[in-house]
C-alpha cells in the first residue's frame, strides 16, 4: 500500500515560492492582456463595419473551439518555424491571452448588449461625448453585469496556465512534475499542487463575492435586475 | 403667445427640412418656427415622423435637406457644434431612459457635473430644488428600478431641467405610463408651461394639447398639414385629414 508522506516533498519547498510566482505572473499578465483583447474584440463584434464584425466573430469562434493545449503548441512551435525565437513563458502567455480573450470578447459584448439603447440617446441629448458616455454610463453598467463571469474566467485562466509547463515554464505544475519524478512521491506532489491552485481560485472567488456585496450595497436595483 | 406679433426672433427655426431613411422620405419640406415661451403641441398619426422631427432638432439625426437653426446657430448632426446646442435643449423620452446604475439624484446630477463641469455642491442644490418642483423630494435617493413609471418620467424631466435648457422636447412622455400616473406627469409639464418655458410636445393627450398648448401643429405622412390655436385645429380644422384624425381620437 502507498505510504503517504508529505514530509518527503520538504526538500523541494525552497523552489516552490518561485513556481507560485511564475504561475501568478503568467495568469496575472494573461488576465490583464485578455481584458484589452476582450474590449477590442467586443468593439469589433459590435462595430458598424462589417469586416471588423467578421474578424471579431471569426476570432471568437476559432479560439473557443480549439483546445488551449493546441494553441500553446501552435504558438510555441509555429512561431519558432517562422524564425521567431520566443520563450516558453511568452508563448504560453500569448496562447492563454488569445484563448481567454475570446471568452472576454463574448462576455463584454453581452454586457454591452444589455445596456438599453435609450440610455445612449438620453446621454447624447444631454450633450455627453462618446468618451463621457463610455466612462459614466457604459462602463459602470458593463462592470456590474460582467463581474461574476469575469471572476470565473479569471479562475479559468489560472487553472489553464497549468498547461504552460509543457513548453518548459517552471510554474506550480512543473514543480509538481519535478517533485513527483525525482522523489517518486507523486500523490503528495499532486495534492500540494492541487491545494495551491485551489487556494488561488478561492482567493479570486472571494474577491468576486466581495465585489458583488459592494455593488449590491451601492446600487441594489441595478444589480438585482 | 400665438396672438402676439412675431416681433422677437424665434428660438427655433426649421426651414424646408428633408429627412430620409435610406431612400424613404420621412420628413418632407417641414417648416416650423417656435417663439421663446411658446408651447407647441405636435399631433398626428403614429409613423408620421413626429419623433424624427424632434430628433432632428437636437441633431440626433442627420438631415438630407433644409436647415435647423437653434438660437440662430445651425444644428448639424455629428459636428462639435451640435454638442453645444444640446446643452441648451432638454429631451424627454417615452421610455424615460434613466441611467439604471445611478440614483434618481445621480441621474439628475450627472450631466451638469460632467458636461457643464459645475461643482457638486452647486449641482446638488439645484437638483434638490428640481426634485421639489417635480414633487419627488422623498424619492431622490431611489434607483430607477424602484420607481413607478410616472416617478421615473418626472425624474427624467428633472434631469433635463438640471441643464437649464432654453427649449424642452417631449416625445410622448405619458404614452408608456399607467393611466393613474399620467396626471402627475402632465401636471408637472403644465407647471413648466406656466413658468414660460419653451416646449415642443408630441403627445396624444388632447386635453393637455387643448389647455396647455399655445399652438397645435398637425402632421401627417411627414408633412405639416395645418397649424394654429387649439380651438381652431382641434375643434374646427380646415383640412380633411385633420378632421378625420381628431374625429377618430375624440370618439375614443
Ligand atoms: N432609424 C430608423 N431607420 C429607418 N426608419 C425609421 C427609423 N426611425 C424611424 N423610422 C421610420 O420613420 C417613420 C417615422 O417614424 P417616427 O418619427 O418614429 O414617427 P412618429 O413619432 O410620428 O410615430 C416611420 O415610418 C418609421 O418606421
Ligand atoms: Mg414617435
Amino acid at each position: 500500500m502507498y505510504q503517504f508522506n508529505l514530509s518527503a516533498t520538504k526538500s523541494y519547498m525552497e523552489v516552490l515560492p518561485a513556481a507560485v510566482v511564475t504561475t501568478l505572473l503568467l495568469s496575472g499578465l494573461a488576465i490583464l492582456a485578455s481584458i484589452f483583447v476582450g474590449i477590442a474584440g467586443a468593439l469589433c463584434r459590435t462595430s458598424n463595419v462589417r469586416v471588423l464584425r467578421f474578424i471579431g466573430g471569426a476570432y471568437v469562434e476559432l479560439l473557443r473551439n480549439i483546445p488551449l493545449l493546441i494553441v500553446i503548441y501552435l504558438v510555441y512551435f509555429g512561431l519558432a518555424q517562422l524564425g521567431l525565437r520566443i520563450s516558453g513563458f511568452t508563448s504560453a502567455l500569448i496562447a492563454l491571452t488569445l484563448n481567454a480573450g475570446a471568452y472576454m470578447t463574448e462576455m463584454i459584448r453581452g454586457g454591452l448588449a444589455a445596456i438599453g439603447k435609450g440610455q445612449f440617446e438620453a446621454a447624447r441629448s444631454q450633450a455627453m461625448t462618446a468618451p463621457q458616455i463610455y466612462r459614466y454610463i457604459v462602463m459602470p453598467q458593463v462592470f456590474r453585469i460582467i463581474y461574476a463571469p469575469f471572476g470565473n474566467l479569471c479562475i479559468g485562466i489560472v487553472l489553464g496556465s497549468a498547461l504552460a509547463s509543457i513548453v518548459g515554464v517552471e510554474d506550480v505544475t512543473s514543480w509538481m512534475h519535478t517533485v513527483g519524478s525525482n522523489s517518486f512521491r507523486y500523490l503528495e506532489a499532486f495534492l500540494m499542487a492541487g491545494a495551491i491552485y485551489l487556494a488561488l481560485a478561492q482567493t479570486i472567488n472571494l474577491l468576486r463575492i466581495g465585489t458583488g456585496r459592494w455593488l449590491l450595497s451601492h446600487s441594489p436595483s441595478a444589480t438585482r435586475q | 403667445m400665438s396672438t402676439e406679433p412675431a416681433a422677437r426672433p424665434p428660438i427655433l427655426r426649421i426651414e424646408k427640412l428633408v429627412k430620409k431613411f435610406s431612400e424613404r422620405l420621412i420628413l418632407d419640406q417641414v417648416d416650423l418656427a417656435v417663439q421663446p415661451g411658446e408651447v407647441v403641441v405636435l399631433l398626428g398619426p403614429s409613423g408620421t415622423g413626429k419623433s424624427t422631427l424632434l430628433r432632428c432638432i437636437n441633431g440626433l439625426e442627420e438631415i438630407q435637406g433644409g436647415q435647423v437653426f437653434f438660437e440662430n446657430r445651425p444644428v448639424v448632426a455629428n459636428t462639435k457644434n451640435v454638442i453645444d446646442v444640446r446643452k441648451h435643449i432638454g429631451m424627454i423620452f417615452q421610455s424615460f431612459n434613466l441611467y439604471p446604475h445611478l440614483t434618481a439624484l445621480g441621474n439628475v446630477m450627472l450631466a451638469p457635473m460632467k458636461v457643464l463641469k459645475e461643482s457638486r455642491a452647486e449641482v446638488e442644490a439645484r437638483a434638490r430644488e428640481l426634485f421639489r418642483k417635480v414633487r419627488l423630494e422623498h424619492r431622490a435617493d431611489a434607483y430607477p428600478g424602484q420607481l413607478s413609471g410616472g416617478e421615473q418620467q418626472r425624474v427624467a424631466i428633472a434631469r433635463a431641467l438640471a441643464m437649464n435648457p432654453s427649449l424642452l422636447l417631449f416625445d410622448e412622455p405619458t404614452s408608456a405610463l399607467d393611466p393613474e400616473t399620467v396626471g402627475d406627469v402632465l401636471d408637472v409639464m403644465e407647471d413648466l408651461a406656466r413658468e414660460g418655458r419653451t416646449m415642443i410636445v408630441v403627445t396624444h393627450e388632447i386635453g393637455f394639447a387643448r389647455h396647455v398648448g399655445d399652438r397645435i401643429v398637425f402632421m401627417d405622412e411627414g408633412r405639416i398639414v395645418e397649424q394654429g390655436p387649439p380651438e381652431v385645429i382641434i375643434d374646427a380644422p380646415v383640412e380633411e385629414r385633420t378632421r378625420k384624425f381628431f374625429g377618430s381620437i375624440l370618439r375614443e
